[in-house]
Parts: C-alpha cells; sequence; structure tokens
C-alpha cells in the first residue's frame, strides 16, 4: 500500500465517522451542524436550497468531511409539514464513497450543499405550506429551520409545479437529463416553452442547451437552439435568477461558457469560465469540467488558454540597473496563477506581469506555438519604487516540444525607460509533457534602466518568438496539483 | 506445501550421482526421445511428483481420447487439443512413458514424465460451494439454443481429476462445455494453487431445481478410494438475473477490470466470489455480461490530459450509463423477476468523495453502478482495481439492491454491508446475521428490486437489527 493509500484510508476512517474524529480532537460538543436555507419561501416546484455548515468550536483542528448531501449517509434529514407525521427524506441515490477529508481549523466553517428537494419517491415539497426541516450529520443536531411552500400561480408557475411534482421529472432533472427519461423530457421542453422564470424554467434551459443526443458534443447548444445569440441570452437570464447549486450549477456554467463560444463572445465566455473556477475550486468535479471547458475553448476559440496568469516581480534597490535575478517562481493550484519573485537592482520596486495568454492551439495536439508579447504598462514615474505592469501576450501553435527565444522589442520601450542588454535573447524550450505543464518564462535576463522621467501608463514591450529550434519553456497550468514554475537560466 | 503433498524426499548417498543430475539425464533423454519420434504432444510439467496434475496438448490439433502412462489408461479431464490426467501414485521415481492417442486410436506422440519424488493419496476434504445459474449454449445439441443449468462448485483440498462428485449416492460426470478448451477452466476445474475447486454442471431438468435439497454431497477419488464426508447442499430458490455492462474505454489511464471474470470470482488466494457470498446468503446469482463497450474515438482522449486529474465519469460513459438506465427501464421486468443491472464505471468524484458505488433509490432499487478506477486508485499503486475490493463493492452494491442498509449496529463490523470500513481490507465477504435476517426472512416487497417494492431505508422497513 501506498503512503497515499493508507492516507487516503486513514482520513476516510476519520471521516467517516466525524464523531470519532471529534473524539479524538475535543469533545462532540465542540462542534455545531446548522442547516441555512438560501431562500426561506419557494413556489412548488422549485428546489429548496439549504447550506450545510459544520463549525469547529474546538480548541484543535480536525479533520472534515463535509458530505450533507445525504445520499451520502453521513447525514440524515427529517422533513415535517404542519399536521403530518415527520417523514424522513430517502435519497434517490445511494454513495458509498471514500469521503475525503478537509482540515477545519478552530471557528472556521465548512459549507455544502443540502440537496433535499428530490429524493427517491420525486419531488418533496408537493404542497404548499410550512415545512420545517431538521437534520443531523454524524449524530450533530441542526436546529431545524422553517421553509415556506406556496401554492403556484395560476398559468406558467402551476405548469411548472406540475411537471416539477412528477417524479419522473425530478429525477430527470436530478440525474442530468439522462435519455432514459424521455418523457419527463418531453414535459419539462414544454414547460420551458413557456414564458416562465422559476427553477424549473432554469434547469430545463440547461437541459435544452444541450445535444439532444446527449452530452458527446457540449458545443451543440448553438446548432440545437439554431441561434448562438439566444443561447448566451437563455444563459444569462438563467444566471441572473435565483442561484442554481451544486451540479445544475455547474452544468449551467458548462454550457454557458459553450453559449458563448458559439456566440462569438469570448469576454461572456471568460466571465462565466472565472465564475466556474471561482466558485468550484475544491470540486474535482469542477475540475473534470473546466478541463473539459479548457478542450472545448480550445476547439471553439482560443481566448481564455492562458487565463490571467499574474507573474510578480519585485525589483529592489536604489538605482537601475543590475543584473535581475530570478529567486522563486510559484503558481496557485487549480487557479493557474503564477507569482515570479525576483530581484532587480532599480528604482522599480516590483514588475507584474500578467499572461493574458491569447493562444492558439493546434486541433490535433491541443498546443500551439508562436508568438508572445510581454507588454508592461508601466504605472508610476521616477525613481522611487514603483510597480510596473507587464503583460504577457503568447501566441502561436505550440507542438509537444517547441523551443524559442525571447528578444526585446527595444521600439517598445516607453520614453525614460532602457532595457539592457540591447540584443537580448534568451533561448527556451517549450515541452508539455503528458497530465503535467508549467510555465517557465526566462525573463531573468531583462534588465531595466532609467534613462529619464518616464510616465504613468507607458508599456513596454517585449516579445517573444518561438522558432523551433531553441530551448526551453514549459507552459500549462496544472489545475489539480502544486506544480512548481521554475526559471532557467540559459 | 499444499495439504496432501506429502513428498518422500531421499538423502543423497555417498557414490551416488546427484539428484538434480539424474533429472537433468532423464530430461534430456525425454527430450532427445521427443526429437527422434517428432512427437506433437506436449507434457506441462515435464517432472514431478506422483499426484501431479499434468496437462497434455496436442498441437497438431489432433483431439486427445486417450492417455496411458506405464500401460495404465489414466482418466482424463477435458477434451479437445488439451486435457488433464494425475500422475498414478504407484509410479517409482524415473522417467515414465506417457502415451498419447486421437480418437481414431492413433498414436500422436510418446514423451516421458520424470517422477522426481513420491507422495502418498491424501484424504479429500470439502470446505465450501457456490452455485450458479449460467446459460449454456450448446448449438450443436438437440433441440439447439442455449440452455440453463446450475453450475456447482466445490471447494476443498486433495482433489485430482480422478475425483468424482456423488450427489445423494449417484456419481455424476464432470462435463466441459463443447469447444471450450479445457485452458479456460483449468483454475475453476482444479487449481494447485490454493485451496482446489471440483466443478460440476448440473441440468436443472434433470438433476437440481431452485429450491431443491439439501443434497448430500461427498466427492470420491475413483483409483484411490478416498472420499469426504457428506456436505449438505441447497439449491436457493431465489434467483437473481444479475445483468452486467461494462463500459470501457481507450482513455489513457481508464483501467477497469480487463477479465469479466474478476468481478465474478477472486483471482487471489481468498476464494471470495460473489456466487458463493450470494449462495451463502441463499441466493442463486444468474450473471450476464454485457460488452465490454469499448470506445476507440480519438476525441475519447482528453484534449488536455495535464489539466485533468486522471479518468473520470466520461461523458461517454455518462451517455452509457443513461442507455444503462434506459435499458433498465424497459427491459426490467415486474413480472416476478429478480433483476439488477450493474454498470462498471471508471470514476465519479464529486470534489468531496471518491465514489466506489452508487444505488439508484428509486422504488425499483434496480440500478447499481460499481466504479473500478476510484477502487483501484492509489491502492497498491499499480491503478488496478484489487478484485477482493471489486467483489466486495459488488456484493455491497448488489446488498443494497436487495434493500440492506449499512447496518452498523448490529456488530458485525466487517461485514458486506458495514459502510465506515469500506476502505479495509480485513471484510469477512458474508453477511451479518441481521442482514441474512433480511434477505431471506423479511416479505417479500421488503427485499425485491422491482417497481412497487419498498425503496431503501424506507421508513415501513422493518430493521430489527439496525434498531432505527
Amino acid at each position: 500500500m501506498t503512503a497515499a493509500s493508507m492516507a487516503r484510508r486513514v482520513a476516510w476512517l476519520a471521516g467517516c465517522m466525524l464523531c470519532n474524529t471529534v473524539a479524538c480532537a475535543a469533545e462532540p460538543a465542540s462542534f455545531s451542524f446548522d442547516l441555512v436555507p438560501r431562500e426561506v419561501s419557494i413556489v412548488v416546484g422549485e428546489p429548496v436550497v439549504l447550506e450545510g455548515r459544520i463549525t469547529n468550536h474546538s480548541p484543535k483542528s480536525a479533520q472534515v468531511a463535509p458530505l450533507f448531501d445525504p445520499a451520502y449517509g453521513l447525514a440524515s434529514y427529517v422533513i415535517k409539514r404542519r399536521d403530518r407525521e415527520p417523514e424522513r427524506f430517502q435519497p434517490y441515490v445511494i454513495y458509498d464513497a471514500v469521503p475525503l477529508t478537509h482540515p477545519l481549523a478552530p471557528g472556521d466553517v465548512l459549507r455544502g450543499s443540502v440537496p433535499i428537494s428530490c429524493g427517491a419517491e420525486g419531488y418533496v415539497f408537493k404542497d404548499p405550506g410550512l415545512y420545517m426541516i431538521s437534520g443531523s450529520f454524524q449524530d450533530i443536531q441542526a436546529v431545524p429551520v422553517t421553509v415556506s411552500v406556496r401554492a403556484p400561480a395560476p398559468g406558467a408557475e402551476a405548469q411548472q409545479a406540475a411537471v416539477m411534482s412528477q417524479a419522473d421529472a425530478c429525477h430527470f432533472l436530478l440525474m442530468q437529463a439522462p435519455r432514459s427519461f424521455e418523457d419527463a423530457a418531453k414535459e419539462v421542453q414544454r414547460a420551458f416553452n413557456q414564458p416562465a422564470h422559476g427553477a424549473l424554467w432554469r434547469a430545463a434551459g440547461l437541459v435544452l442547451m444541450e445535444d439532444s443526443e446527449g452530452r458527446e458534443d457540449l458545443g451543440s447548444c448553438a446548432a440545437r437552439l439554431d441561434d448562438p445569440q439566444r443561447a448566451l441570452d437563455l444563459a444569462g437570464q438563467i444566471g441572473a435568477g435565483p442561484p442554481l447549486t451544486g451540479q445544475l450549477r455547474l452544468r449551467f456554467l458548462e454550457r454557458a461558457i459553450s453559449a458563448s463560444v458559439a456566440a462569438n463572445q469570448p469576454e461572456a465566455g471568460r466571465a462565466y469560465y472565472n465564475q466556474l473556477v471561482s466558485e468550484f475550486q475544491r470540486d474535482n468535479r469542477a475540475q473534470y469540467i473546466i478541463t473539459h471547458s479548457f478542450g472545448l475553448l480550445h476547439l471553439a476559440d482560443p481566448f481564455i488558454v492562458l487565463k490571467a496568469i499574474p507573474i510578480t516581480v519585485t525589483v529592489a534597490g536604489a538605482a537601475l540597473p543590475a543584473a535581475c535575478s530570478a529567486e522563486s517562481v510559484e503558481m496557485a493550484p487549480r487557479t493557474g496563477r503564477v507569482r515570479v519573485k525576483r530581484s532587480l537592482a532599480a528604482a522599480i520596486t516590483s514588475l507584474r506581469a500578467e499572461v493574458s495568454g491569447v493562444h492558439e492551439v493546434d486541433r490535433q495536439t491541443g498546443l500551439a506555438a508562436g508568438r508572445a508579447t510581454v507588454v508592461a504598462p508601466i504605472q508610476a514615474s521616477g525613481h522611487e519604487p514603483q510597480e510596473v505592469e507587464v503583460q504577457l501576450r503568447l501566441r502561436g501553435t505550440i507542438d509537444k516540444q517547441v523551443s524559442g527565444r525571447v528578444e526585446i522589442d527595444r521600439s517598445a520601450l516607453p520614453q525614460g525607460l532602457e532595457i539592457e542588454p540591447a540584443a537580448l535573447r534568451v533561448n527556451f524550450k517549450l515541452r508539455v509533457p503528458c497530465y503535467r505543464q508549467s510555465f517557465d518564462l526566462p525573463l531573468d535576463r531583462i534588465r531595466l534602466r532609467p534613462t529619464g522621467a518616464y510616465s504613468v501608463g507607458s508599456r513596454v514591450g517585449v516579445e517573444l518568438a518561438v522558432p523551433p529550434d531553441l530551448q526551453e519553456l514549459i507552459i500549462g497550468a496544472d489545475i489539480e496539483g502544486s506544480s512548481q514554475v521554475r526559471i532557467h537560466r540559459h | 506445501m499444499p495439504d496432501g503433498d506429502v513428498q518422500t524426499m531421499t538423502r543423497q548417498r555417498p557414490g551416488e550421482m546427484p539428484r538434480h543430475w539424474l533429472l537433468l539425464a532423464a530430461v534430456g533423454t525425454l527430450l532427445l526421445a521427443a526429437a527422434r519420434s517428432g512427437t506433437a504432444v506436449t507434457l506441462i510439467p515435464l517432472n514431478g511428483p506422483t499426484g501431479k496434475i499434468v496437462q497434455v496438448v496436442a498441437a497438431s490439433g489432433s483431439e486427445i481420447d486417450r492417455v496411458v502412462v506405464e500401460g495404465q489408461q489414466v482418466r482424463l479431464a477435458g477434451a479437445g487439443t488439451m486435457a488433464l490426467f494425475t500422475i498414478p501414485y504407484g509410479l517409482p521415481p524415473g522417467p515414465h512413458p506417457v502415451e498419447v492417442y486421437d480418437k481414431a486410436a492413433a498414436l500422436l506422440g510418446k514423451p516421458f514424465f520424470v517422477v522426481d519424488a513420491t507422495k502418498t493419496a491424501p484424504v479429500p476434504q470439502l470446505t465450501g460451494h457456490e452455485l450458479g445459474y449460467l446459460t449454456r449454449h450448446e448449438p450443436g445439441t438437440a433441440g439447439g439454443g442455449p440452455r440453463p443449468v446450475i453450475r456447482l462448485v466445490l471447494y476443498g483440498s486433495g482433489f485430482d481429476t480422478n475425483s468424482v462428485v456423488v450427489l445423494d449416492d449417484r456419481e455424476l460426470e464432470r462435463s466441459f462445455p463443447p469447444g471450450v478448451p479445457v485452458s479456460l477452466f483449468d483454475e475453476t476445474f482444479l487449481s494447485t494453487e490454493y485451496d482446489r475447486l471440483l466443478v460440476a454442471l448440473l441440468d436443472p431438468a434433470h438433476d437440481l431445481t431452485k429450491g431443491a435439497g439439501p443434497y448430500a454431497v461427498v466427492v470420491r477419488n475413483r483409483v484411490t478410494g478416498q472420499r469426504t464426508d457428506a456436505y449438505n447442499v441447497v439449491i436457493p430458490e431465489r434467483r437473481i438475473l444479475v445483468e452486467v455492462h461494462r463500459m470501457t474505454s481507450d482513455k489513457p489511464g481508464f483501467s477497469p477490470p480487463d477479465e469479466p471474470e474478476v468481478v465474478e470470482r477472486s483471482t487471489s488466494h481468498e476464494l471470495n466470489s460473489l456466487r458463493r457470498i450470494f449462495t451463502d446468503a441463499g441466493y442463486l446469482l444468474d450473471i450476464r455480461h454485457q460488452g465490454p463497450q469499448r470506445w476507440t474515438h480519438p476525441e475519447e482522449a482528453p484534449s488536455h490530459p495535464e489539466l485533468g486529474v486522471g479518468p473520470f465519469f466520461s461523458d461517454r460513459e455518462a451517455v452509457e450509463f443513461d442507455r444503462c438506465l434506459a435499458t433498465l427501464r424497459w427491459t426490467a421486468a415486474e413480472n416476478g423477476e429478480w433483476y439488477v443491472h450493474v454498470s462498471l464505471l471508471s470514476r465519479l468524484a464529486t470534489g468531496d468523495a471518491e465514489v466506489l458505488g452508487l444505488t439508484l433509490n428509486e422504488s425499483t432499487r434496480q440500478g447499481v453502478a460499481i466504479f473500478t478506477s476510484a477502487i483501484a486508485r492509489g491502492d497498491d499503486g499499480s491503478g488496478q482495481a484489487d478484485p477482493q475490493q471489486v467483489v466486495r463493492t459488488f456484493a455491497h452494491e448488489l446488498g443494497h439492491a436487495l434493500n440492506l442498509t449499512h447496518c452498523e449496529d448490529d456488530g458485525e463490523h466487517l461485514t458486506l454491508m458495514t459502510r465506515s470500513e469500506l476502505a479495509a481490507t480485513k471484510w469477512t465477504f458474508t453477511f451479518s446475521p441481521g442482514s441474512r435476517t433480511h434477505l431471506t426472512g423479511h416479505p417479500l416487497c421488503e427485499v425485491m428490486p422491482g417497481r412497487g417494492n419498498l425503496p431503501l431505508n424506507s421508513p415501513k422497513r422493518i430493521e430489527p437489527w439496525c434498531g432505527r
């Protein structure tokens, strides 16, 4: 057994029995479990969205698997409607899973969704009225919360309620629209065509944005709707409504990116992509979708491949120039953010570069090689310590392994700054091994020398030419691991 | 040393030729003889003790009909170009001719087997059994088409090719499906690596039927006359049709089980099989494999695997899973048939958990999925699913399909439905007493999968052993 495997098992054993974990760290009473409804009032047919929160009140850290979804069997919920017997929520799917635990420091809170709208027998909140929801997570009881469910208004709301109250429609949406629920799909589509604005309508929108033949081509929403702009508008409307959660939220963002690509609106796609990254950073499933989205974007429109990788270059000293030397480069896992720390004997305290990543991609290899440009807008003037914004733009086709060199476009220098040496050439090689890419920029040869006053808003342009005969530049972002980026001096 | 594998060892005396020289000389003689005769028959192995089970292969493609060792015809297991036989116990050390004849009584070859030690015949012992419901295809037979049979597999020791199964004082003939190479069966039929197995294919139309028994089973050695104690076998009345859909892929890193048998029978030294587990619990499994459905589309490979986190429940798999659900919807009979639809998938990670298996908890409880890559992840570094874990997960999910919950309050913390020991290694591969009570003692609607029956965890369900 590997160490990782052992650790995973230990984590499982610890996470499975939170009480055991708690007992190791502190008394069980040192933890609390809370249920927080996103909306306390809904219409029949809409999902009840609860957030579960586990809080560590003990003075010690603990490992916790925040599996508040009753499908995992660690949490259970009882739903009671006035004048009726309480009923234990029965999930539609039972998972047998190895939980992945997360550290929970003293005073900290772990959150997770509590999907209890659609159970084994379909939609739960079919009847208007007050529902009291109580829950427990690993024997820690939550204070019951109350959700008000009101009757639908005649018309579209009533139709939504009628459709959503069918078990098949509920399961159809829960299971992300498998084709086995053909009849339910038709019902949902009919409901979708009404000018309704409820949760069902939004969920149905997600379904319709898919290819009717399945999920084999996520970019087919345009063909499906014969109107890419409408697909994008639809995504905007869905996104503007009450929040979708869980898998539906993921699917929505995924399709919104697709719609943006189809409608040739990369900025909108970038915005949805950023949401996807920020909202689901811990979610492996999201990582998969992000991966998939990368692939999709590559094939569609290359606007987002190397998304915003800021590079901070710290320049120390009172005078320019002096040889800069790379100290360290860090890349944040998952987000792909790269921080490069370096020293320069210069008046400029830091130089921050951002890879905005215009990147043309070869359909066969999925990689690209070509040209890259570093653009550094100067944000301050004078010889005082200053921060300079540098933007790196990478263009072209990168094969699995190509070489290149950095050459400075001196004509792009702002007035008052000079780069040394005059004929900068930094060789590099681009290599893309399977499953692992890192970003490696040979910027350590760049020297900035002030020749006079320079102004705010100036830009420094550095062009990276990538001929196929040079050495090493490793580009990419590993969103899962703790990849490191190194700078090589060639 | 295996039970019954008692060798008579002799010490080398001064002036004697070293023992391995004798063996080398014998093997050399044998090879020389084979070369001279141009024999088309091979023995595997070429030497060993008396009682050794030897495989004989006719390289020419001729069918083996009769084998004679030192003038004594031996009983064969198998048919066609390969067969098994046992080296007689009475033979002295040294080379012995093995004459192999075809059906026309033509000599196919006469290789030599070198006896290097003498053994005494072991006393056979029965330690367990399993029953399976198979569909045997015999297109050449009268009536044609598939024919259901109940296969009895006996676990124990001291078996060889002269062993026969005696059921209620009636000796049964081993049989093999025609046209199936015996090598496919040698592990199942007889194994020298761990507890030996003996297989009897029994025709329910003539021999055994569901719910029949108990039958008194004895294994007797025709040559030595030794026999096991009587062992009772009851044929379960409940038969579950388990349809297994394997969804595999050429995607890098995707590693579902290569062999369908892995989900049925362990290949390790621990003989835990699905059929044995459920036979023990009073059920007869009818496992039918569909597929594999292998995708070879180039786009199946992730366009940017470096950004991914390994094999996942891919979109294409999701589509196939949907198809499975559709199949489930359309084919699930509500006519009293016990039916469970199993999907073998790669991986479904949800961010906070690695899902090993799932059960659809609609009232049918007829759909389960097993994620083999998740089971395999990191356990031994090989990336291959441990057959024991696959069997365990499979049995666990089938338990859910039969409305078993994670009953951890019954004091049986290493039994099959235990959740907190999901990743442990020392399972008992048995259902707890409470689970058994449910499986065979509760009303049908609480146990049987199928629309109209109770869902898992139903509050209507009686769970006296869980205390819930």
